[in-house]
């Protein structure tokens, strides 16, 4: 789902977080690193946001993957709400996720 | 061949690729070495050398105290983006590693970021242009078929006459944005079952495949041998390499790799004479036998070229004059087939040849294997009487781990009293 369709708020938060085939990461102590194979370009998350990341790729949704940040954060869902869909707009920009809508 | 001493700058980038014995037992020397250095070459010298980040960990690492505050802070600007690539470049290796695996093809990482990780914790402490990749000989098309669909194209080259490369396939980004791949089928110009065994024999770690430590070990020795001795790069990794697996495995390290595969052991017992004096890696560790003792063993180590500067054409005659010193017997006819007398089409690549010069083809098809030896002829003048292409500093001449070439060693220089290189002390 590319971000111009995300629609309403909550498009995006029944959708599934996908990593396509061509994006490669890996995770280190220090960041994760996230290459797109396709354009050579890379990009390094925060420990936080690549835990973001991992959760939402274990995740059914990203609704889903938000009560679970908050949870392992131990902070409040909103807050947790706008930060993941502010990481999950980012990488939807740069080609580094892909959104399955709910079926 | 260079003139003039070895500098501060060389002596210092020296003696940080060494073993950690070898960076203790010169710490003075290291300390000393610090108060004359101009920190902009030393930085240009380590870049040049693919060695800025490795040498300034080292040089912090070894007199934290010595470096001033405000070079720090340029070292820091100059390596932090160093660890991140190593990061991005150790992605990719691992996920070509995993693409090649999923298509069925074996394939083990040489040197580059995984190794820069093993021996240093960190896989951007290597500098890499290139990711390589070990795979088998049969599977070399297919290997070439996984990587070009991620947008790679295969480069033209001169193949032997079993079809293949002669050591490796080299595939180019389209677009420039991923690093180029080498897909190997071997490292050594005088082997096939060592690489193949190597592969065959690798491990299975859940991370992907790894050789096995002795392997790895005689690998880095092969590459440098076939580089000529060009540098010091591999060189700091063996040193590395010691520091880290050297105790913990079984010596000497090669004893079996040479014994089961005769034809690279001048090529390993020639490495390993020169690592000794070079990073101080004891080769004792690597190997039992006497060491190199031939006038062709001697001769193939006086000709590293530790600083990697000098003239193009003459520093590639001495890379391939080194092939030919530590050829195996039976080996001659393949050296001139690479280099002597090559194929038509690595002639008018090297002469930058239209296919349509045909007088010129047929020119340079005549006079490139005597222009070649030529140059060995110069590299023999250069180096006689037991002379160094590039001589060793005065201060591995003394103290406890330095050694010189059997016979006389007359080259010697101090970063404090100048002689002229080749010039008897």
């Amino acid at each position: 789902m590319p971000p111009d369709k995300l629609g309403t708020d909550d498009a995006m938060m029944t959708s599934k977080v996908r990593v396509p085939e061509h994006v490669v990461h890996r995770a280190f102590p220090a960041e994760m690193v996230v290459l797109n194979l396709n354009t050579g370009q890379y990009h390094g998350l925060n420990p936080t946001a690549g835990r973001m990341l991992e959760l939402m790729q274990e995740s059914e949704s990203v609704g889903e993957a938000v009560d679970r940040v908050a949870r392992e954060f131990d902070q409040p869902r909103e807050g947790v709400e706008k930060d993941v869909r502010e990481l999950c707009a980012g990488l939807l920009e740069r080609g580094l996720i892909e959104l399955d809508a709910e079926s | 061949m260079r003139s003039g001493a070895v500098t501060a700058e060389q002596e210092l980038t020296l003696l940080l690729c060494g073993t950690a014995a070898r960076r203790r037992g010169h710490q003075h020397r290291i300390e000393a070495l610090v108060q004359q250095v101009d920190f902009d070459s030393l930085s240009a010298l380590l870049s040049r050398q693919g060695l800025l980040p490795l040498g300034v960990a080292r040089l912090l690492e070894t007199v934290p105290d010595s470096v001033p505050g405000q070079v720090r802070k340029r070292f820091a600007e100059l390596t932090a983006p160093a660890s991140r690539r190593g990061l991005v470049l150790e992605a990719l290796a691992l996920r070509f590693q995993s693409d090649l695996k999923r298509a069925g093809v074996a394939a083990l990482p040489l040197k580059g970021p995984v190794l820069s990780r093993d021996l240093y914790g960190d896989p951007g402490m290597r500098s890499a242009v290139d990711l390589d990749l070990l795979v088998a000989a049969e599977q070399l098309d297919l290997a070439v078929g996984t990587i070009a669909a991620r947008g790679y194209s295969l480069q033209p080259d001169a193949y032997e006459t079993n079809g293949l490369p002669r050591l490796h396939h080299l595939l180019i980004h389209d677009t420039g944005q991923l690093l180029p791949v080498e897909l190997h089928w071997r490292i050594h110009w005088y082997e096939t079952r060592f690489s193949r065994d190597m592969l065959n024999c690798s491990i299975d770690t859940g991370d992907g495949r790894r050789a096995r430590p002795e392997d790895e070990l005689a690998s880095l020795l092969l590459f440098y041998a076939r580089d000529g001795f060009v540098g010091l790069r591999l060189a700091a990794d063996i040193a590395a390499w010691w520091d880290r697996h050297g105790q913990q495995e079984k010596s000497p390290l090669l004893d079996a790799t040479a014994a089961g595969y005769p034809q690279l052991r001048d090529v390993l017992t020639v490495t390993a004479g020169l690592l000794e004096g070079l990073v101080g890696v004891p080769r004792h560790s690597l190997l039992s036998d006497s060491g190199p003792s031939s006038w062709r063993q001697r001769t193939a180590m006086r000709l590293a070229n530790w600083e990697g500067v000098g003239g193009h054409d003459q520093m590639t005659a001495n890379i391939t004059f080194v092939d030919w010193l530590v050829a195996p017997r039976g080996g001659w006819p393949q050296f001139a087939r690479r280099w002597l007398i090559p194929p038509r089409a690595r002639i008018e690549k090297m002469y930058r040849l239209a296919e349509d010069a045909r007088w010129r083809r047929l020119w340079w098809r005549l006079a490139h294997g005597p222009k070649l030896v030529l140059r060995y002829l110069i590299a023999l003048w250069r180096i006689r009487g037991g002379r160094r292409w590039v001589p060793l500093p005065q201060s591995l001449h003394q103290g406890g781990d330095s050694r010189s070439l059997p016979g006389s060693d007359p080259d010697a220089s101090t970063g404090t009293r100048p002689t002229r290189a080749g010039t008897p002390v």
